[in-house]
């Protein structure tokens, strides 16, 4: 059943459960056929820099970055808000593979009439 | 090498470094103060370049020309506003 889907990070090295939970589901998501984007805002812009996520590695799950490379490898997309990339000074030419600094209206425009989603 | 020509516009706006809400709420009024026209938007927000083109497509109002050495949009104002 085609359709999209958001998964909405909200957290990174202040809650690596969180941060690595989402990316689980949304490689679910993608393999499923669901064109899926992982939208990243507050504490979780700080995952859309080079670098970042390497050193987090929940025990039970893969380690994030690895989640996050093969999100996008199948076609995943990466939004991440841009007053809060801003606000923490983060470095737009630092940015990880298919990550776009957007703004509300690109959101809105991917979640269309009817398009579930799940925040972490 | 060719010249590129942009579209005449009927008026022009600095938004700065304003992004988001902000940026198209503003960039929402200022097109509804005059429909049919070409308002040429100067945005210097990274997010500008992926958010006017989309925020264009969800209201109806059609972008004309983008051109990043400049950070300049055209956007059409549509003519129906209510």
């Amino acid at each position: 059943m085609p359709g999209s889907f958001v998964v909405s990070l909200t957290h990174a090295k202040n809650d690596t459960d969180k941060a690595t939970v989402a990316f689980v589901v949304a490689n679910a998501a993608v393999a499923s056929d669901k064109k899926t984007m992982v939208f990243l805002s507050i504490e979780g812009t700080r995952l859309s820099q080079k670098g970042y996520a390497d050193d987090i590695h929940e025990e039970g799950f893969a380690p994030l970055k690895d989640l996050m490379k093969s999100f996008v490898e199948a076609g995943g997309q990466i939004f991440v808000c841009s007053p809060c990339f801003k606000k923490r000074k983060l470095d737009e030419n630092n940015l990880v593979d298919g990550a776009l600094v957007v703004g509300g209206a690109k959101l809105v425009e991917f979640m269309g009439e009817a398009c579930p989603s799940v925040s972490y | 090498m060719e010249q590129v020509s942009f579209p005449q516009a009927d008026d022009e706006w600095n938004a700065g470094h304003l992004g988001c809400g902000p940026l198209v709420l503003d960039l929402r009024k200022k097109l509804k103060a005059m429909p049919g026209g070409v308002l040429r938007v100067i945005a210097l927000d990274i997010s500008a370049p992926h958010d006017i083109p989309a925020w264009c497509r969800l209201t109806r109002n059609e972008l004309l020309a983008h051109d990043p050495a400049t950070q300049s949009f055209w956007i059409r104002s549509r003519a129906d506003w209510s």
